[in-house]
């Protein structure tokens, strides 16, 4: 059934690549079809998953025996959530980028293969298999970018590639060394062995530069502070809809590995290394909201705006490996429910702004938002989809945004108060600087020129409107969609309490 | 005797091209296609039968005597290497074909050379005798220089004769390895079996042979410092030729070091492992590196293929399963990529632009994108990307390299830049090549899109990276077997 879902899209790309491409409408309802069906499928599969059942609807089979190389997946509590994320999204990005008739058949193609990567990095629990399309996520993105970006987009999309694949090289090595040492590629099994400490002890000497090897490809991806050097320029040269990938799914693709392949595998690490890592990704959130601050591109304010956020997923993350006393028990795991919650909640808001971003820039031709103002009289449907989607990642109470980061603040507060409090005090930051820009944008008194921009239409709001109403369910009723993942957590948490 | 079939067709093939007068263009290329289908169905049959009969390690034996005063036999048999590369060899030989499709100039000599080259090819690959493997590496020698020195561009004479040199001196010193095998063994003869299960050499005689034969056959394998054959003659031969040459010829290096060096000679092989891990290091980031500054479109094309040979000498050097197996999935996987790759710049894309200058394509992603993505694709491929053969195979060398705990830390490091300047050769081409404009150059020509033989050979040699890359398993359920032996020896020496 995963495999279904993961290769439909592309087998829509390849029957795209197949029609002529002066066949718009046809190429169009063609990618369409391919998200939709996959969404429906995926859909379908969250009813029947049975939280707390472990890994389900398993697929293995011998791959490359030569090298332990198996074909696996499977669905658990950690990734049912994200590929409810996929399945959600997926058919936002191409109606996204219905208005895109240029060389419309490469674009909708990559954009299936694209799709198909992300199903696939979700749900491959071998390290190989999951590679594969970790790679092949980046390739159709490099292209997207590369072909449709706005003027920079050369340099973006190298820039990109380059990070990336400079971590990947990395990762790569470092799972190797992994292999050679346990023999085996599998997620579960390496799991197995590091609950019983076997991972140290084999790794000896090595440990923590594997443990940094592995960490520091996913770490790209996030990313985090140093390596984000990328990502705003990528986020805001791509074409929306990429944008929307970029952040809404990519980003989580990392914060998915680390709980994957590093949380669980390296728990010592993790633990020994707490305070570094804790700071990093403090510094990440700090410096994300002051660059998000400090700029007028309303996509690059996005941009950091998604790097402030993602950081706090890091921070909840990184805070389980702090000391833990006999009496903060629950801790991690609030802690850790929270970033799943967290990855969830930003996706879904991220990719709705970024298209929001993308209409505005659509009507007024530019991105700057300096030139705004008073928009709020003049866009009044635009202005109200648009705050209800900043109010949820500053995070108001029965929004979807709230109820990921009190999460992660109160577990993470039982385990590193000091870094906790450093870090609520940098929620104000991004407070201010979500609220510079609705005032920017919306407030004050629009100028000739913008007082006769059309609002945005009902369809259009209609695209998105999934996002919101996820958005109040999210934030009303978390437990709901915490149900998922909770006994896996549990598990996972164990590791960190003594 | 289906193994044989190969040589057979493909020598007669020549033979009757080679008189068929030059004006029968159409019976000519149909003639070719017909001969190189029919070895590729050849090689397919040895393929499946080997699956079949899965318990004899050498099959399709035929055995004459020859020249019994030497005790040269004529000795062929096939086991699981030399099928993978036997298909290899039937794969290049129908795409090459394709890709001449147009050639008109002397086509009948040009496919008599053609067929006299891959026979010669045939012959090295099935020999189970060293003699008779000499003579038909000296044979496949010959049409090369004639095929570079008539149909070739650019330097051409300088080319052919520079490339007919290094494979002399190769094989010279492989010859006088060869033949201290054949005294050194005390059992006067040249068959290969016989000399692995009964041969005894000592340690000393092991050390001092093995780089002889390592070198001679490392030279037509692009080894460094003696590669500079390669990149010079990849580029001026016709694209057949080039897919030949990249594809296949320097596969007859690494087969002749795998074969012959590590498998008769273990003792040797792990004494110089070391050393032959490091030329491979260079290879591999020299090769890189130089690519990234080339500025003509096919030189990229033949300093990648040095890089990429690096791969199989690392694999060899590894000495152990993991390794041998990476570098006999990374012949198969290089000579459908690398043939491919010189297909896609030395026809596709020359053919209609008339120059391989990358400073004078002008916006090609606008112009002929279809033509673009096929390379993207392939140059992804050869860049390693997981899907396509290329990762597989390097990802069983590096693993077998690190495996091996005589190599220094810095292999690995240095191999892994070696990945990284990779990616950012090839990203960096495709960008020079279609995304830059000079108008200076032919701004307004319109570009035809790809004919059928071109989409066919380019979705051919596409669908063998392909299913590689996915499932493997294809190659490596022939090649275990087949690599066993030389483990075992290995293994015999290694106490």
């Amino acid at each position: 059934m995963i495999s279904i879902i993961t290769f439909f899209p592309l087998l829509a790309a390849l029957a795209i690549a197949l029609t002529p491409g002066n066949n718009k409408g046809f190429i169009k309802f063609i990618a369409l079809l391919g998200a939709l069906a996959s969404s429906v499928l995926a859909l379908s599969l969250a009813f029947q998953f049975v939280p707390g059942d472990g890994l389900q609807f398993v697929q293995k089979y011998a791959w490359i025996p030569s090298i332990g190389v198996d074909y696996f997946v499977g669905i658990d509590g950690l990734n049912m959530l994200l590929v409810i994320l996929v399945a959600i999204l997926s058919p936002i990005f191409v109606l996204a980028s219905w208005k895109i008739d240029e060389k419309a058949k490469t674009y909708f193609s990559l954009l299936s293969i694209q799709t198909t990567a992300l199903y696939g990095a979700f749900t491959a629990l071998n390290f190989f298999h999951w590679f594969i399309f970790w790679e092949a996520a980046l390739v159709p993105a490099f292209f997207l970018i590369k072909l449709y970006g706005g003027d920079g987009r050369h340099k973006a999309a190298i820039n990109f590639f380059v990070f990336t694949v400079l971590g990947s090289v990395a990762m790569l090595l470092g799972v190797v060394f992994l292999y050679l040492k346990t023999g085996t590629f599998d997620f579960i099994e390496l799991r197995h062995l590091a609950s019983q400490g076997l991972i140290q002890v084999k790794l000896g000497g090595l440990y923590p530069a594997i443990f940094f090897a592995v960490a520091l490809g996913l770490w790209v991806k996030v990313p985090l502070f140093p390596l984000h050097m990328w990502q705003a320029p990528a986020y805001a040269e791509a074409p929306v809809p990429i944008s929307m990938i970029l952040t809404g799914i990519m980003s989580k693709m990392g914060v998915y590995g680390f709980l994957r392949l590093v949380v669980p595998v390296f728990p010592e690490a993790i633990r020994e290394f707490s305070e570094l890592l804790l700071t990093l990704a403090l510094v990440t959130i700090i410096w994300g909201a002051f660059l998000a601050l400090r700029h007028t591109d309303i996509k690059r304010v996005l941009a950091y705006s998604s790097l402030n956020h993602v950081a706090y997923c890091m921070f909840g993350l990184f805070a389980v490996g702090a000391a833990v006393g006999p009496d903060k028990i629950n801790a991690p795991a609030i802690a850790m429910q929270g970033v799943i919650l967290q990855m969830f909640a930003h996706g879904i808001g991220a990719a709705g702004l970024f298209y929001l971003a993308g209409k505005l820039e659509d009507v007024s031709g530019t991105r700057d938002i300096r030139e705004f103002g008073g928009l709020g009289a003049v866009m009044p449907r635009y202005a109200f989809v648009f705050c209800f989607l900043v109010f949820s990642s500053l995070g108001l109470p029965f929004l979807a945004g709230f109820a990921a980061e009190i999460l992660i603040f109160s577990g993470a507060f039982a385990l590193a108060p000091f870094h906790t409090v450093c870090a609520l005090l940098a929620l104000l930051a991004t407070a201010v600087f979500l609220l510079t820009i609705i005032q920017r944008i919306f407030t004050g008194t629009a100028d000739d020129a913008k007082r006769t921009l059309p609002d945005i239409s009902y369809r259009d709001v209609l695209y998105i409107s999934p996002l919101l109403v996820l958005t109040v369910w999210v934030g009303v009723s978390p437990s709901t969609w915490l149900a998922f993942s909770d006994p896996f957590i549990q598990t996972l948490s164990s590791f960190f309490t003594p | 005797m289906v193994a044989l079939l190969t040589v057979i067709l493909s020598f007669l093939g020549a033979a009757v091209i080679g008189f068929i007068p030059s004006k029968n263009i159409r019976l000519i290329r149909s003639l070719a296609l017909f001969i190189a289908l029919g070895t590729f169905a050849a090689a397919m049959e040895c393929y499946f039968q080997y699956l079949d009969r899965s318990g004899e390690i050498f099959q399709q034996m035929v055995d004459l005597t020859w020249i019994p005063a030497i005790g040269a036999t004529f000795k062929i048999g096939v086991d699981g290497l030399s099928i993978s590369l036997i298909v290899l060899t039937g794969i290049i030989a129908v795409c090459g074909v394709l890709f001449s499709w147009t050639l008109e100039d002397r086509a009948n000599q040009f496919f008599a050379y053609y067929f006299a080259l891959i026979g010669g090819v045939f012959g090295v690959f099935l020999s189970l005798d060293l003699f008779l493997l000499f003579v038909f590496y000296e044979i496949a020698i010959v049409p090369k220089y004639f095929i570079i020195a008539i149909w070739g561009s650019g330097e051409k004479a300088y080319a052919a004769m520079k490339l007919v040199l290094f494979s002399f001196v190769g094989s010279a010193v492989a010859l006088l390895g060869i033949i201290a095998l054949y005294f050194g063994s005390g059992l006067e003869t040249f068959d290969l079996i016989r000399l692995m299960a009964e041969g005894e050499f000592s340690s000393q005689f092991q050390l001092v042979v093995f780089p002889l034969l390592f070198i001679g056959f490392g030279i037509l394998a692009g080894m460094w410092p003696f590669h500079t054959w390669a990149p010079t003659g990849h580029v001026a031969a016709p694209t057949a030729a080039s897919m030949l040459l990249a594809g296949v010829v320097m596969k007859l290096g690494a087969y002749g070091c795998l074969r012959v060096a590590i498998g008769l000679l273990p003792e040797g092989a792990i004494y110089w492992a070391p050393i032959v891990a490091w030329i491979a290091v260079i290879n591999i980031v020299y090769g890189a590196l130089i690519a990234l500054v080339q500025k003509d479109f096919k030189y990229v094309i033949g300093y990648s293929s040095v890089s990429h040979m690096g791969f199989v000498l690392l694999g060899l050097a590894t000495l152990n399963e993991v390794g041998l197996m990476g570098a006999s999935l990374q012949m198969f996987s290089h000579g459908i990529i690398g043939a491919l790759l010189f297909a896609i710049v030395g026809t596709v894309i020359y053919s209609r632009t008339h120059t391989r200058q990358l400073s004078h394509f002008h916006n090609l992603m606008q112009r002929m994108p279809g033509i673009c993505w096929v390379f993207i694709v392939a140059g992804l491929a050869s860049m390693g990307l997981p899907g396509f053969s290329g990762f597989v195979s390097e990802l069983h060398v590096l693993i077998g390299a690190w495996k091996q705990d005589q190599f220094s830390i810095w292999i690995i490091i240095l191999t892994g830049f070696g990945i990284l300047a990779t990616f950012t050769y090839t990203l960096v081409k495709i960008h020079e090549a279609f995304f830059r404009s000079s108008p200076a150059h032919n701004p307004n020509e319109v570009y035809t899109t790809m004919t059928i033989p071109e989409k066919l050979g380019c979705g051919i040699l596409l669908l063998f990276a392909l299913g590689i890359g996915i499932y493997p398993n294809l190659l490596t359920v022939i090649l275990e077997p087949s690599l066993m032996p030389i483990l075992e020896a290995l293994s015999t020496a290694a106490k």
